[in-house]
């Protein structure tokens, strides 16, 4: 990951971004990846960048590695698709690009245990911030709706939320406080969540390659 | 994991609030991958997570 990189695998949504739709991740889809063709590289990389984000705020400490990881996952799945001419299993490219995160991940991790040896300091990478995320709800109009989601739970609902993601407290000692188990909380998160998708679908819109959602 | 799975598993909550058992985080990972419909539901999830974060901080600000 310190070699340099022939190009930016950038995404940036915006509010008004335009959704587009594709058939299916199918041969058609690969072939036009393979082709260059840029709408389908651009929707590529904004679906893949979230799902990749994601996966990697669980697993790295800082934005920085989190790039890092994401641009190599990108420049080695566009190494192989240009070197075999396209994928063996086209339908299966997402779980391709998970497998290929996660041999990035497993070298990333090797670097860094490697250079942290080496590092006198010792210094902590800077904590990961949900960057992509609240760009992608970045409007206000999202934010006003899903604050008058939340407005609309019932308060004990909306406290234990906020103390669990907001302030990011202990889910055992929240649940204990609040007299509600784990499965109270799977279904409230499940509840608001449906909310939030209903939500999202109509503001961003669904990138899925088959835009089902749209 | 499979579609049915995942969906009566609620994985994409688990998963958010880090309940799930490393090979289960990675069963679904590879699931979610391949799967447009539990990618949105995880995306927006996310979304949502973080948007009312940003709601919260600017009421408390305003």
């Amino acid at each position: 990951m310190s070699r340099m990189l022939p190009m930016l695998y950038s995404w940036r949504p915006g509010p008004g971004e335009s959704v587009l739709h594709f058939q299916s991740f199918d041969a058609a889809y690969i072939e036009k990846l393979w082709a260059g063709d840029s709408g389908t590289q651009a929707h590529f990389i904004g679906y893949f960048t979230q799902l990749l984000r994601i996966k990697l705020r669980s697993r790295l400490q800082s934005t920085h590695a989190i790039e890092d990881v994401c641009q190599e996952t990108f420049a080695r799945f566009f190494a192989v698709l240009h070197r075999d001419g396209g994928l063996r299993q086209p339908e299966r490219v997402g779980a391709f690009v998970n497998s290929v995160c996660n041999n990035v991940l497993l070298e990333h991790y090797r670097l860094a245990a490697r250079s942290d040896s080496l590092d006198e300091e010792g210094r902590p990478e800077l904590p990961t911030r949900d960057a992509d995320a609240l760009e992608i709800v970045g409007a206000r109009q999202i934010r006003e709706k899903v604050q008058q989601i939340l407005l609309d739970l019932p308060l004990r609902d909306r406290s234990l939320l906020k103390a669990v993601f907001l302030d990011e407290r202990d889910r055992d000692e929240v649940c204990r406080e609040f007299g509600v188990d784990r499965d109270y909380l799977r279904v409230l998160l499940h509840r608001a969540k449906q909310e939030f998708k209903a939500e999202y679908i109509r503001r961003v819109g669904d990138q899925s390659p088959t835009g089902a959602h749209a | 994991m499979d579609h049915s799975e995942a969906v009566r598993e609620m994985a994409a909550e688990r998963y958010l609030l880090d309940e799930l058992e490393p090979e289960a985080r990675e069963a679904f990972e590879e699931h979610v991958f391949d799967c447009p419909e539990c990618a949105l539901d995880l995306r927006a999830a996310r979304a949502g997570r973080e948007c009312a974060g940003a709601a919260h901080h600017g009421q408390a600000k305003s």
